[in-house]
């Protein structure tokens, strides 16, 4: 067993204290009149800026959040049972701000840049504020990368692009979740050297965790790790039992670890999940600090809330780097109502929304998209050319079937070309089904879909579409390889392209085994 | 409307009237007694903050307990907190005028704290230097505090000027753990 010397012990100690300096401390103090439900009034601090952190006794710290005349109400990012009236806080002269990095990749961090995950402390050297202004016009550029989610109905017909603000909105239990967990799952390509190579930029993550049990957390980090994807993507948590002050600032926190990507010049993704408990929160807080209700007791500045945080999500020109951040928020509705208060603020906000239906769910239609009105307002300048082709005419025969669903249960009674369109539409609606945590890459998923709405699935049974699809895919994989990189790289689909799909997939058709 | 505006008010009124008369200096020598008698009995302080005391039974205590004491202003003063059911507020509004004295005397008091009795000389020494920082007449108050171990504080207003040695090893405390969490 190793021995420790002592005079190792002392040439580190006298290591560590050798930076020490012996100079005197100047701060600025106040003194607990009240404390309670997570807010403290203090007597005194009169030099405090807005949102500033000061320290409380036990480590405890707290934001500044209300300037009275004699008075400042703080909130306290941890126990209030510590602190007692007449106690002694000091400014820290910091406004509210985090430690940033690439440190924080695979990392699971409080709303306050703590690590909880047990894999040690993170050292980092630069600060950047939670609350920041966004950019101006002229800092930014439109959006015309597309962000791959993996998702072929999203990827088709409500596309995203890096810069862009997509909101997930749906009843609980619907999949909203999964849906940003895939996402995330499939940028997993975009860090490898094949992307590089065919100029695609990797994509960074930061997952946002508000008001969620523990135990939820969990289960998406080690869904993360087990698929690859938490190397780069950092996971901030402020789950329902941290105070209500850290639910209201985590998802500041996570744009803020996502902006340091996009200031230098690289892409990132923040998934705010969901912003529904951070307006709760904030609720809770402002009502706390006796600020005057609104509707459905919400403070006034609710929008603003969500406003400003979404505001940061933009593509940046190319002076400043070209980087981008994409915000994917998710709002819980109840029973469905989207024209509630806080889902029709932040559906005003975002630049589309992906609706997710229960009964569509329940149907086993999953992802539980409802097609028809979910939109992405960049569309289709945010998909590569060959999948705008191919998604034009998906679009087009999905709405058809939808016009014609509802007469779907007179069968045969029905004329030719409705129960055609009826038919093709069923397939359609079965092939976009796909599994949780198997996002498909775009390639695959413009053949697939080429496959179905040129008429080679009209005689193969609805059961039968997935299992067509997987065994078209693979067939391709085995016999015609190049196919998938030539889609991949050129990003068109040239009339050779076109010709070449369609003859493997006669070829295969003729081959496929109905059951 | 808070404490903190009706005390401002009542005392800037008396501060003012004052200032007119050119009876500043004895105001603010009535008002400190006002302000110490209060302070030192809480009895009294009750009996103000009572509701079941009439304003002319209140307005007699104040007169008896200060008749003689202070200014004819003062006097006036009272009677006027009194009859205005703010004899509740009388405590708060004399610390009010005192520190709007302060202000207007370019004053600031000073507790300075140190571990062992401190000898003229280092008095004249501190203070002479927190003039030199503040720009402001120094008034101090010393206390011995053991627990700061060594060297001083002075706190004025809300900043405190911390040269103890109980502080300096709390900073190293914390440098300390900080390596130990950083040296991952």
């Amino acid at each position: 067993m190793a021995e420790v010397k002592p005079d190792e012990v002392s040439a580190i100690l006298r290591k560590q204290l050798a930076g020490f300096e012996n100079k005197i401390d100047v701060y600025d103090v106040g003194t607990v009149l009240s404390v309670g439900d997570g807010i403290a009034q203090v007597y005194g601090l009169s030099q405090v800026m807005a949102s500033e952190l000061v320290e409380f006794p036990n480590n405890i710290i707290g934001m500044v959040l209300n300037l009275d005349e004699d008075s400042v109400g703080c909130v306290l990012f941890g126990d209030s049972s510590l602190i007692k009236e007449g106690d002694t806080v000091k400014r820290t002269k910091r406004v509210a701000s985090i430690p940033v990095g690439e440190q924080f990749l695979g990392r699971v961090v409080t709303p306050l840049g703590i690590p909880v995950d047990g894999k040690g402390a993170i050292q980092s050297s630069q600060y950047l504020p939670i609350e920041r202004k966004a950019l101006g016009v002229v800092a930014r550029q439109p959006v015309t990368e597309p962000l791959q989610t993996g998702i072929t109905a999203v990827d088709a017909m409500i596309p995203i692009g890096r810069g862009q603000r997509e909101l997930i909105i749906g009843d609980r239990q619907t999949g909203k979740t999964a849906v940003a967990v895939d996402t995330i799952i499939n940028q997993k390509y975009t860090h490898s050297e094949e992307a590089k190579a065919e100029g695609i930029e990797p994509v960074y993550c930061v997952y946002v965790a508000v008001g969620q049990k523990n135990s939820t957390v969990v289960q998406v980090v080690s869904k993360l790790e087990e698929h690859g994807a938490l190397d780069y993507t950092t996971v901030v948590v402020a789950a329902a039992s941290d105070p209500a002050p850290l639910q209201y600032i985590a998802p500041y926190a996570g744009a803020t670890f996502a902006e340091y990507f996009r200031d230098n010049g690289k892409h990132a993704l923040v998934v705010y999940d969901d912003l529904s408990k951070q307006a709760v929160a904030y609720r809770e807080l402002s009502l706390l600090l006796r600020r005057p209700p609104g509707r459905e007791a919400y403070p006034g500045d609710i929008f603003y809330l969500h406003s400003r945080l979404l505001e940061r999500a933009s593509k940046l020109s190319d002076d400043l780097g070209g980087g981008s951040l994409t915000a994917l928020p998710i709002i819980e509705t109840q029973q469905g109502d989207v024209s509630a208060y806080i889902p029709t603020n932040v559906i005003s906000i975002t630049d589309g929304q992906i609706y997710l239906e229960p009964d569509l769910f329940n149907a086993g239609v999953r992802p539980a998209i409802n097609v028809g009105i979910s939109v992405s307002r960049v569309g289709g300048n945010a998909q590569i050319k060959a999948m705008k082709k191919v998604a034009g005419s998906l679009k087009l025969d999905l709405a058809q079937y939808r016009e014609l669903a509802a007469f779907a249960k007179f069968g045969s009674d029905l004329d030719q070309a409705t129960q055609k369109t009826l038919a093709k539409g069923e397939r359609l609606v079965e092939l976009l089904k796909q599994g949780q945590y198997a996002p498909v890459p775009v390639e695959r998923q413009v053949v697939a879909i080429f496959a179905a709405t040129k008429g080679f699935m009209e005689n193969i049974n609805v059961k039968d579409i997935k299992r067509f699809e997987k065994e078209l895919l693979e067939y391709i994989d085995l016999s015609k390889p190049e196919l998938f990189d030539t889609i991949r790289k050129e990003k068109v689909l040239s009339d050779e392209t076109i010709e070449a799909i369609n003859s493997i997939v006669s070829e295969f058709q003729n081959k496929f085994k109905k059951s | 409307m808070s404490e903190f505006v009706i005390s401002t008010r009542y005392a800037n009124a008396l501060l003012q009237t004052a200032e007119e008369n050119n009876s500043f200096e004895e105001a603010l020598k009535s008002i400190e007694l006002v302000y110490n008698t209060l302070a030192s009995s809480d009895e009294l302080k009750s009996i103000l903050n009572s509701y079941l005391i009439s304003t002319s039974k209140k307005e007699n205590i104040l007169e008896a307990i200060f008749f003689g004491k202070v200014s004819s202003e003062v006097k006036n003063f009272l009677k006027l907190i009194a009859i205005r059911g703010r004899a509740n507020l009388l405590f708060e509004i004399c610390e009010r005028f005192i520190q709007l004295s302060d202000e207007k005397l370019n004053r600031i008091k000073v507790q300075i704290s140190s571990a062992v009795e401190l000898s003229e000389n280092q008095k004249e020494d501190i203070v002479k230097k927190l003039e030199k920082i503040t720009n402001k007449k120094i008034v101090a108050s010393y206390k011995v505090d053991k627990s700061i171990i060594g060297g001083f504080t002075a706190r004025y207003k809300d900043t405190v000027i911390d040269a103890s040695v109980k502080h300096q090893l709390e900073l190293l405390k914390k440098k300390l753990f900080e390596e130990k969490y950083l040296s991952n």
